[in-house]
């Protein structure tokens, strides 16, 4: 087993590239667990988050409109520095600014209204900040413009404002949860491609250097027991970075790795590392210089992440990029996780559009050991 | 000599594929991922149409309120197209279409209107809002209309209750708009990636001028010693590589601002001048940090390329790269780390000729990127300067 063994001594020498990888998903996976919140069986209204900048006095009025605000919006105090209010806006940690003028309710009550100046987004929970002001606003005015009395107005608005629609939620998933392990185990094919096809074509890079070959054919070990070991190395080496991704989804994601959906998420992600293995070892055979793995792993890793889904979900690519990806294993490794998030009932028929995708992903791995042996083969 | 140290310094850079794949090749590679990602970014962000069915029963039908303004919201000619309503007799049909997720839900009306979803977020929201909005003006008319009864007839009026609810209803008829949007119109913050994308470039110059300064290092590899010996000054030298390097470098950063600015519709501002003298200012900081590390004695090659690829990455991370906003939560949180980021300096003056009227914050981070030049040339000054050698 020496050719074994020192397979595990050259890795020892790309620890730092693992690490830094390993070290990305722990970040990435800190962040998605930090957002969103779990719980789907009874409706929760999004809430835009909303700077109000009350320049008047405080009266009836005013309080009012603060108080519908809070019940429908999430109130972000921040400084009242122009540039870090605008920066807010812009980096959407906030989806609008109201400016209520000095004056406001006097305005109002004398029926002398000048336009609310707001600063809104572009996304769809600034518009929606914009439908909550303007109905406010709107049955304010109707309420002014027909009684007189103050203290009824804020009676008036309150009354018709309270209504609240009935909403089901029809479906046993914990969707929240399973939303944060496919986010996690999407994200997973940039950390495994760039590892396990970084780690192991640069390991054979090393065993192919034409010194240490030729040392290697004319040795009394026989060629083909050279070979079964490296892939024996390759084997062990993708089982246990593959059990590290696990055991890290388990601790970042919790509950939802208990379940059905849990256990097809982990043979997905064992799939596609074999995969990936199998692109390490069809990249190390073909490449002769070290620069040029590294290039081709970095363009390779973010490419096919950027458009497969991988960091930003399929829904926001554009139509072509979702079609030409299809020629890429991660586009189905990602396209598999976002089926079984949804998957309420697992049987046959449910699971075979994940067995068909898995399929592609192996015959993905076939094809690569096929094109490598024919190159090795060429070489030799 | 000059020149001919110039020509010679400029041939090794061009003929050196890792350098030229790293300054030129990969930025135009991860612009064209960039573009290809988030091209529909922004759309998909805005408020889109919204699939909903509603059920065709007879409370719906005679509720005028919700099916005028349902009809109202799903008319595509309408200036207020909102919904993509998916009408059906039995709700069987729109259990299976909310399974196949062909709408987010569907409205059922009964004793009192019920909306149906699979999962909580902003689109079921507004949707819940329509609906509310059609109770609530119910509400408004009848508290209204009685309020104003009672007023009327307090004050001893004739009341012509008919004339009151008309009023309303006419008045929540108006298209009447209560609010103006004065934010900037320049808000695409996918932007922020290619400023990343540009900052990365210019610190990449770094590669170029290690290269070149390591080459004059006699402690650090033959071709310098030999070099240490010829009958040239050493300034000349230094001078003469480093326009080489600086050539090269704006060689490349011209080609990415016409990739990015013509293929890929990159929007930096009107002031264009600006945008040219921040990269030029931006690549001078890159090849100033290079001559550091370039004049820096490290255990091989791979590790100077090592080094040199992890500053820039990092500090592209930290400037909103692989997020933007990441550069945001350290903007806010941990400030003093992008103060002396060079790559979130320089992604920093771009947003800010982007976004801000203001120049201010523009030649706050100009300064911040001349400052930190002058402190990488003064450090490499330390290791390059007097050196004598009476055997390597």
């Amino acid at each position: 087993m020496t050719v074994f063994r020192n397979y595990f001594r050259i890795l020892k020498k790309y620890i730092g590239i693992i690490i830094m990888y390993t070290a990305i998903l722990l970040i990435f996976s800190v962040s998605i667990v930090l957002t969103g919140s779990g719980g789907t069986n009874s409706f929760t209204a999004s809430k835009p988050k909303v700077v109000i900048l009350n320049l008047d006095k405080e009266t009836k009025v005013t309080e009012n409109f603060m108080q519908y605000m809070r019940e429908n919006a999430e109130i972000i105090e921040i400084e009242n520095d122009a540039q870090k209010l605008d920066d807010a806006l812009f980096y959407k940690d906030i989806n609008a600014i109201i400016y209520l003028y000095d004056g406001y309710t006097e305005d109002f009550l004398q029926n002398n209204n000048k336009k609310i100046e707001v600063k809104q987004g572009t996304d769809a929970s600034s518009a929606y900040t914009n439908m909550l002001l303007e109905k406010y606003f709107k049955v304010a005015d109707i309420a002014r413009s027909t009684i007189t009395n103050e203290d009824k107005i804020v009676e008036a608005i309150n009354q018709s404002l309270e209504k609240e629609t009935k909403v089901e939620i029809q479906s046993t998933l914990d969707s929240a949860s399973l939303s944060k392990a496919s986010y996690f185990y999407n994200f997973s094919n940039y950390s495994m491609l760039s590892i396990c096809i970084y780690v192991v074509s640069m390991i054979l890079f090393r065993f192919n250097e034409e010194k240490v070959k030729k040392r290697n054919l004319v040795s009394s070990k026989k060629y083909r027991s050279i070979t079964k070991e490296l892939f024996l190395g390759n084997l062990i080496f993708g089982i246990i970075a593959w059990l590290c991704l696990v055991a890290l989804s388990f601790i970042m994601i919790g509950n939802s790795m208990f379940s059905m959906n849990g256990i097809f998420f982990m043979i997905n992600s064992f799939v596609f590392m074999i995969c990936t293995l199998t692109i390490g070892f069809l990249i190390g055979n073909i490449f002769k210089s070290s620069s040029a793995i590294n290039g081709l792993v970095t363009v390779l890793g973010l490419g096919s992440s950027f458009i497969t889904g991988c960091f930003i979900p399929v829904d926001f690519l554009p139509e072509v990029v979702v079609q030409f990806s299809k020629i890429l294993p991660s586009y189905w490794y990602i396209h598999n996780n976002e089926l079984i998030k949804t998957i309420e009932t697992f049987n046959f028929e449910s699971i075979i559009p994940l067995l068909i995708n898995m399929g592609i992903v192996l015959c993905f791995a076939v094809l690569f050991i096929i094109v490598s042996n024919i190159i090795a083969k060429r070489k030799k | 000599m000059f020149f001919h140290n110039f020509k010679y310094t400029f041939k090794i850079l061009l003929k050196n594929k890792t350098l030229i794949f790293w300054t030129i090749a990969w930025p135009l590679i991860l612009g064209t991922l960039f573009n290809l990602a988030f091209s529909n970014m922004s759309n998909s962000e805005k408020l889109n149409t919204i699939s909903i069915g509603v059920i065709k029963n007879e409370t719906y039908k005679n509720d005028q309120y919700l099916s005028s303004t349902l009809e109202e919201l799903g008319n595509k000619e309408s200036d207020s197209y909102l919904l993509d309503i998916h009408y059906a007799e039995k709700e069987e049909e729109l259990k299976q279409k909310l399974e196949d997720k062909e709408i987010m839900g569907y409205i059922f009306c009964g004793e009192e209107t019920k909306l149906i979803i699979k999962e909580n977020g902003m689109n079921q929201t507004i949707v819940k809002y329509v609906i509310d909005q059609v109770e609530e003006y119910k509400n408004l008319v009848t508290g209204l209309t009685q309020t104003k009864v009672e007023e009327e007839m307090q004050k001893g009026n004739r009341v012509e209750v008919s004339q009151i609810y008309q009023n309303i209803m006419s008045k929540i008829g108006e298209n009447k708009e209560y609010t103006q949007n004065i934010a900037n119109t320049n808000m695409d913050y996918m932007m922020i990636e290619y400023y990343t994308l540009l900052a990365m470039a210019c610190l990449y110059g770094a590669l170029l001028s290690a290269e070149t300064i390591k080459n004059y290092m006699g402690n650090i590899n033959k071709k310098g010693a030999r070099v240490t010996l010829a009958p040239i000054g050493r300034l000349p030298l230094l001078l003469s590589g480093l326009l080489a390097s600086f050539i090269v470098q704006m060689v490349s950063i011209a080609i990415l601002l016409l990739f990015t600015t013509f293929l890929l519709k990159v929007d930096y501002g009107t002031r264009t001048n600006l945008v040219l003298l921040l990269s030029v200012i931006g690549s001078l900081a890159g090849l100033s940090l290079g001559t550091l590390l370039g004049s820096i004695s490290f255990k091989s090659d791979n590790t100077r390329i090592g080094i040199s690829n992890i500053v820039v990455m990092a500090g592209c991370f930290f400037a909103g790269m692989m997020g933007v906003v990441t550069k945001y939560m350290i903007d806010k949180n941990i400030p003093l780390l992008n103060k002396i980021n060079p790559a979130n300096m320089i992604t920093d003056g771009f947003y800010a000729l982007y976004y801000y009227e203001d120049l201010g914050r523009f030649y706050f981070n100009m300064a911040s990127l001349i400052i930190f030049t002058g402190i990488m040339i003064l450090a490499s000054y330390y290791f390059i300067r007097r050196k004598r050698y009476d055997s390597i």
